[in-house]
């Protein structure tokens, strides 16, 4: 059941991402690019949602009893991250670009 | 060791170059990174256990893994080739963009050693992130936008399908991949495998995808193009190429006819984009998506000859635009200070010979290339006779283009206001000279391609070649890490 929330709320942060990038108003492309990689992160998250109930693997291992089989996969976590990392460099980098042509056209 | 060299040496010479040198001392560090670079790269050739690279030597399916193998060898060396020009014709810009230039460069190599399909994302961005900013410093912004929408779109598009392969394959490594991809259903095959090749082909420029190009192109200086127009495109090839070695002939063929056909339509847009245009640099860069059109129709064939003739075609082809980019920025000067080069002049000669080659007269570099296209191509009747089409289409334009822009100036009166006076420059000059020495070096030996292209078809290869590495580390790479 929490899959299929995911999936929902995949679908709806995709479907507006997309309908605001195509907006002419810069700002709303902005925040239509941010929902668009929020969405692209719940896939991300999804492909390795295997065992959720489970916390992922760390020095917590060590301290309580986890093993492979009751944690669950953090590869996904550390590709988001990644992802997160790039798409604020990549927003930051389109609003400062924004700013020089709205500069260099007044 | 060697092969973390290649990795951040250009980005550390970036950040060496933040400083304000004068263009002489550009000139000297470009020659220095080059050399080392060289240097390194032939170290491991000579050193075949030395070509894997693991991150805190982990084991490859829990670390990030870097190889090089000849495929990336190729496409490093000829990357390294056009460095050396393209840094001596940039020693006049200052230090930000020199900086964003280098990390373009690193960025370029880094996606060609990366063995993980994440990391060649990682690496796509730093690319398209330092070629954003290149546009962002020439202040060439308008032209840009589009350019930069449709690639942040090619990167979603990217994300969703590492989501994908993650979720049925459990893993982001390339041979790992390439030895579980056959166990999937057919379908899920499919989806993975044209979404991303949709990607590639995004930034490569195929011909529904090619539009953001030459529009993008006019905002950046000729020099720039000769690097950022010729080797960003062949990223895209040199994905699609790993990539369709990565999953296998089978499922490429089930899908070649779309390919083909979009290769064909590619190379006739392109052709006819370059006949209309009146710009030289646009139609140049439509000259450029033509010949991509033809790469591609040698990969979507994929078979080990077909491979050979892209590998053969794809380092003509790299280091005759860059050349003839490399000449722009001088002839349309010349035209807009309302003079014209003449034809007898040192210039045309250069631009002439290039224009012909990359066309494929026959002793020239081209002609190699396109023979061995021939050659595969005999039992394809429909890919040979466009091959050929193409041939005399690009004759004709290279002519048209050459006639265009260089005039007969008959009485030697008028020949002195003709702007004879801008000398040749050395980077267009280097790229003729290499790519006569190609065209010597590929019409007398031909086996170092077909090795490659043998390697690169050899699906398995790959993936035994990690495992091996592997077992070997155990042995070798001790001591290496010592070292460190």
């Amino acid at each position: 059941m929490p899959n299929f929330i995911l999936m929902l709320a995949l679908f709806l942060l995709l479907s507006i991402g997309l309908r605001m990038i195509f907006e002419p108003a810069f700002l709303k492309k902005i925040i239509g690019l941010g929902l668009f990689g929020h969405a692209i992160n719940l896939s991300l998250l999804l492909s390795g949602w295997t065992k959720p109930q489970y916390p992922s693997i760390g020095r917590a291992a060590f301290l309580g009893n986890l093993s492979f089989e009751n944690s669950s996969d953090p590869l996904p976590q550390a590709l988001i991250l990644t992802a997160i990392v790039i798409g604020f460099a990549l927003t930051g980098f389109l609003i400062l670009f924004h700013l020089m042509s709205e500069r260099e056209n007044s | 060791m060697s092969l973390g060299l290649l990795l951040l040496l250009p980005a550390f010479f970036g950040i060496i170059h933040m400083k304000s040198w004068n263009p002489r001392e550009r000139i000297l560090l470009g020659f220095l990174l080059t050399s080392l670079l060289s240097f390194s790269l032939g170290f491991l050739w000579l050193h075949p256990e030395l070509r894997i690279l693991k991150v805190g030597n982990w084991p490859h399916f829990a670390g990030i893994v870097w190889i090089l193998d000849g495929l990336s060898f190729l496409f490093c060396s000829v990357a390294i080739l056009i460095y050396l020009p393209a840094s001596i014709a940039l020693r006049e810009q200052n230090s930000s963009f020199q900086f964003f230039f280098h990390l373009f460069f690193a960025a370029l190599l880094g996606a060609f050693l990366t063995a993980d399909i994440f990391n060649l994302f990682v690496m796509f961005e730093i690319f398209l992130l330092s070629s954003y900013a290149l546009f962002f410093g020439i202040k060439q912004l308008k032209e840009a936008s589009n350019f930069i929408w449709i690639n942040v779109f090619g990167s979603a598009v990217y994300l969703f399908a590492i989501s994908y392969i993650y979720q049925n394959l459990s893993t982001v490594n390339m041979s790992d991949i390439a030895m579980r991809f056959e166990q999937l259903p057919m379908d899920r095959q499919d989806i993975i495998f044209l979404t991303l090749s949709f990607v590639f082909l995004l930034k490569a420029g195929l011909f529904p995808l090619f539009v953001w190009m030459p529009q993008s192109y006019p905002a950046l200086p000729s020099s720039v193009l000769a690097f950022v127009g010729t080797l960003g495109t062949k990223l895209g090839l040199y994905a699609f190429i790993r990539w369709t070695s990565i999953v296998g002939g089978e499922v490429l063929a089930r899908h070649a006819d779309l390919f083909l056909s979009l290769a064909v339509m590619t190379i006739f847009l392109g052709a006819l984009g370059a006949m209309g245009k009146r710009s030289l640099r646009n139609s140049l860069a439509y000259l450029g998506i033509s010949h991509i059109g033809l790469l591609l129709l040698c990969a979507s064939v994929g078979t080990t000859n077909a491979l050979t003739a892209l590998l053969v075609y794809f380092v003509h082809d790299v280091i005759v635009m860059a050349g003839l980019f490399f000449l722009c920025d001088d002839i349309e000067s010349a035209r807009n200070n309302r003079s014209i080069f003449n034809r007898q002049s040192l210039v045309s000669y250069i631009f002439l010979i290039l224009i012909l080659a990359s066309a494929g007269i026959p002793p020239l570099s081209g002609f190699w290339g396109k023979l061995q296209i021939l050659k595969f191509s005999t039992q394809l009747p429909m890919i040979f006779i466009s091959v050929l089409v193409s041939a005399f289409l690009f004759v004709y334009i290279g002519l048209l283009i050459w006639s265009r822009y260089f005039v007969n100036i008959d009485d030697h009166s008028s020949d002195k206001a003709a702007g004879a006076k801008i000398g040749i420059s050395f980077p267009s000059f280097y790229c003729l000279a290499l790519s006569l020495a190609y065209a010597f070096l590929v019409s007398t030996q031909p086996t170092f391609f077909q090795f490659i292209a043998k390697e690169l078809s050899d699906q398995n290869l790959y993936s035994v070649r990690l495992h091996e590495a592997s077992i070997n580390s155990k042995s070798t790479s001790q001591p290496e890490l010592d070292n460190d």
